[in-house]
C-alpha cells in the first residue's frame, strides 16, 4: 500500500466518524490555541514594553532626592536632603568609564506664547547631554550649547507638540516666544517620541539651559533638588553604574555606614529586566497548560482510536486476510491518529490566531503572532497525537488475522 | 510465483504430516492430527465434517492465516512455512482469494472500493482500481450494483461482491469458507453455479461447507472427523431432483 493510499483511507476514516473525531480533537485544540493565542498576546504586551523602554532612552537611571523624610529625626546640619547639580558634576567628573552621559533635570510649568497662540506645558531645566543620553533626534536645528549653560542664555528647544500647538505647520527656528514672560529663542524642535505607559507626553515638554530656568524663572536655592539623568555606557554596566553612583553620593552626602540612602535611583534597565522575568516566568506557566492540555488531548486520541481498533477488529482481520501486512495496518491507524491531531491543530493554529487578531483589532491589547512558537505547537501537538496512536497502531497490527475475523 | 503450478493437474498445493495443537484453557486441543494431501491446480474441492472436525483449521492453514504445528506445507511450490509473515501476506494478495461465510464486506463503503481493496496492498493506483473493480462486478452480473453499499444489497448479491473481490488480482487459488451458510436455497443455487464457471476458466477451488447439496456441486469430497481426514473420494453425484 503506497503513502497516499493509506493517508486517504485514514482520512476518510476519521471523516465517517465526524462528532467521535470532532470530540477526541478538542484537548489537541485546546492546546494549540492556548499556545498561540498567549504567545502572540504575551509578546505583544512585551514588544509594548520593550518599544516603551526604547523611546524613553537605554540604560537610563534617574536619581533624585527621597521625598516624604521630613517627618522624624533630623539627622544633623550638613546632611543634603536632595541631589544637588555638584552632584550631577561629580558622577560626570568621578564614573566617565561607568556614565557615558549626565544631565541634571529640573521641572516647572509654565504657559508658552507665540503671536496669538499660547499653550501650558511642563518647561525642563537641562544640559546638552540630555539629549545624548535619551538618544534624542532633532527634527530642526539642535540643541542650546553648553555655552548657552554656562550663560544661562535664553534659548529653548520645542518638543514637537509645542511647536505643533504654537506654529502649527510653519518653521519656528530661531522665533522667539515667551515663557513665562521671559522671551525665549528657539533653537531646536525635537522629532515626536509618542505616548508611552510612562508619565506625561514626552512630546509636549519645553527645553531650555537649566541656569536660565533657575536663575530667570523659577529661582531655586542652588542645593534643592534635582534629578541627575544617567546614562550607563551599557546594559551589562547598568548594574555596577547605579552601586558607583550610590556609593559617590553617599560620600558626598557624608552618610555614616548603616544610614538610609537620601536619594533614590530609578533604573529603567533593572525595570526591563524585571519586565523579562515577568514574561518568561508567564511563559513557563503557559508552557505548564498547554502541556497539561496536550497531554489530555493525546490521551483523548489514543482513547478513541483504541475504541476504533476494538470496533474495526473484523475489518482488520479481513484486510489482513486480503494481503494487508503488519506494517501496512500499523500506518493506517498511526496515520488516522496523525490526521486526528494534525486537523486539530490546523484548527487550534486557526482560532488562536484569529483571536489574538481579534484581540489586538478590537481591544487596546497588542497581539504579536510568532510563526516559530506557532510551528512548534503544531509540531508537538501532532507528536503527541502520533505517540497517542502508537499503542492502539500496534495493538491492531499484532492482531491474529484468524481471532479478527471471527471477532464480534 | 504467479505461473507457478498454473498448469492444470500438476500440484499446487501440497501438506504433508500437518498437525495443528493449540492450548485452550491449559488443555491441548489438537484441531488436526498428521494430514497428508495434495490438491491439483485447476481442482474443485469440498471439504466438509461436523463441527470441531478440523475443517476450518485446515482451511486457515491452507490460506496462509495459520500455521501448522508439525510438517510441512508447500503452496505453489513454496515451502511456505517457513516463510515470513509479510512474504505471506503477499502471496495472500496476489496469488489467493477469500470468500467468508458472513460476506465480510466494509460497511459504508461502496461495492466498487469493496472490490478494489485487496488491490489497495499491491500499490494499484486508484483508477485502475477502480476499472478492474468495474471489470470485476461485471463478471458477477453486479455492475449496476457498483455504488450501493452492503446494507442496500440482498444477502446474495453481497456474497457476490465478495468474489468478486476475491477475484480481482486473478487468484490461483481461492478459498471459500462456508459461502452458502448465510444463503436462501435459490441464492445457493446461482452461487454454486457461478463456482463451476469459475472452476472452468481454471480457477482452483477449496470450499468448506457442511451442506451435502453444495459439496456435490465439487470435484472431489475430503471429510473430517476429529482432526483427521477419514475419506478423500470424487464427490457423488447429484440425485436427479423432480
Amino acid at each position: 500500500m503506497t503513502f497516499w493510499m493509506a493517508w486517504g483511507t485514514a482520512l476518510s476514516m476519521v471523516l465517517r466518524n465526524r462528532l467521535r473525531s470532532a470530540l477526541a480533537m478538542v484537548g489537541i485544540v485546546i492546546a494549540v490555541v492556548a499556545v498561540v493565542g498567549t504567545v502572540a498576546v504575551g509578546q505583544g504586551a512585551q514588544a509594548r514594553v520593550a518599544q516603551d523602554m526604547a523611546t524613553l532612552g537605554q540604560n537610563l537611571m534617574f536619581i533624585s532626592a527621597v521625598s516624604g523624610q521630613k517627618g522624624g529625626t533630623r539627622t544633623g546640619a550638613g546632611t543634603g536632603t536632595a541631589v544637588t547639580l555638584a552632584d550631577v558634576d561629580a558622577i560626570a567628573r568621578e564614573l566617565p568609564h561607568l556614565a557615558q552621559h549626565v544631565a541634571p533635570m529640573v521641572r516647572a510649568s509654565g504657559q508658552v506664547v507665540f503671536s496669538h497662540n499660547n499653550w501650558a506645558t511642563t518647561l525642563v531645566g537641562t544640559t546638552p547631554g540630555y539629549f545624548a543620553a535619551r538618544g534624542w533626534a532633532f527634527d530642526e536645528g539642535q540643541s542650546f550649547s553648553d555655552e548657552d549653560v554656562a550663560q544661562a542664555r535664553k534659548r529653548c528647544v520645542l518638543g514637537a507638540n509645542v511647536h505643533k500647538q504654537l506654529f502649527g505647520a510653519k518653521p519656528s527656528l530661531l522665533k522667539t516666544v515667551r515663557v513665562r514672560g521671559m522671551m525665549c529663542q528657539v533653537v531646536g524642535v525635537l522629532e515626536p517620541k509618542g505616548a508611552t505607559g510612562f508619565g506625561p507626553d514626552q512630546d509636549d515638554m519645553l527645553f531650555m539651559p537649566i541656569t536660565t530656568l533657575n536663575r530667570r524663572i523659577v529661582p531655586l536655592k542652588q542645593n534643592l533638588g534635582v534629578t541627575a539623568m544617567v546614562k550607563a555606557v551599557s546594559g551589562d554596566l547598568a548594574a555596577t553604574t547605579e552601586e558607583e553612583v550610590g556609593k559617590l553620593l553617599r560620600q558626598r552626602h557624608r552618610l555614616a555606614p548603616g544610614q538610609a540612602d537620601d536619594f533614590s535611583i530609578f533604573n529603567l534597565s533593572e525595570l526591563q529586566k524585571s519586565a523579562e522575568r515577568q514574561a518568561r516566568t508567564l511563559s513557563l506557566l503557559l508552557s505548564g497548560v498547554a502541556g497539561i492540555s496536550l497531554m489530555v488531548g493525546a490521551i483523548g486520541i489514543a482513547n478513541v482510536m483504541l475504541v476504533a481498533v476494538t470496533e474495526r477488529t473484523r475489518e482488520i482481520g479481513l484486510r489482513m486476510a486480503l494481503g494487508a501486512r503488519s506494517q501496512d495496518i500499523l500506518v493506517q491507524f498511526l496515520l488516522e491518529a496523525l490526521s486526528l491531531s494534525l486537523l486539530g491543530a490546523l484548527l487550534g493554529l486557526t482560532m488562536g490566531s484569529a483571536g489574538a487578531w481579534a484581540l489586538s483589532r478590537w481591544t487596546t491589547w497588542p497581539a504579536v503572532l510568532n510563526p516559530q512558537a506557532s510551528l512548534w505547537a503544531v509540531a508537538a501537538a501532532v507528536l503527541a497525537g502520533v505517540g497517542a496512536g502508537l499503542y492502539p497502531a500496534r495493538r491492531a497490527a499484532r492482531l491474529d488475522p484468524i481471532t479478527a475475523l471471527r471477532y464480534d | 510465483m504467479a505461473d507457478t503450478g498454473a498448469t492444470a493437474g500438476a500440484v499446487q498445493l501440497r501438506l504433508e504430516h500437518v498437525s495443528r495443537h493449540f492450548m485452550v484453557g491449559g488443555q491441548q486441543v489438537r484441531a488436526l492430527e498428521d494430514v497428508s494431501l495434495t490438491i491439483e491446480a485447476g481442482a474443485f474441492v469440498a471439504i466438509m465434517g461436523s463441527s470441531g472436525s478440523g475443517k476450518s483449521t485446515l482451511m486457515n492453514i491452507l490460506g496462509l492465516l495459520d500455521r501448522p504445528t508439525r510438517g510441512t506445507y508447500h503452496l505453489l511450490g513454496h515451502d511456505v512455512a517457513q516463510q515470513s509473515d509479510n512474504q505471506r501476506a503477499h502471496t495472500r494478495g496476489r496469488s489467493l482469494g477469500f470468500i467468508f461465510q458472513n460476506f465480510h464486506l466494509l460497511p459504508r463503503t461502496s461495492a466498487l472500493d469493496n472490490v478494489a481493496l485487496p488491490l489497495m496492498y499491491q500499490g494499484v493506483g486508484r483508477q485502475q482500481r477502480q476499472r478492474r473493480a468495474q471489470a470485476a462486478l461485471e463478471r458477477v452480473n453486479l455492475a449496476h450494483r457498483a455504488k450501493h453499499t452492503p446494507s442496500e444489497l440482498s444477502g446474495g448479491q453481497q456474497q457476490r461482491v465478495a468474489i468478486a473481490r476475491a477475484l480481482i488480482n486473478h487468484p490461483q487459488v481461492v478459498f471459500a469458507d462456508e459461502p452458502t451458510g448465510n444463503l436462501d436455497s435459490a441464492t445457493t443455487q446461482e452461487m454454486m453455479a457461478l463456482f463451476a464457471a469459475l472452476n472452468l476458466e481454471g480457477i482452483t477451488l477449496v470450499m468448506v461447507t457442511h451442506e451435502l447439496e453444495v459439496a456435490q456441486c465439487a470435484k472431489r469430497l475430503l471429510t473430517f472427523r476429529d482432526g483427521r481426514l477419514v475419506a478423500d473420494a470424487p464427490a457423488p453425484p447429484k440425485e436427479a431432483t423432480p
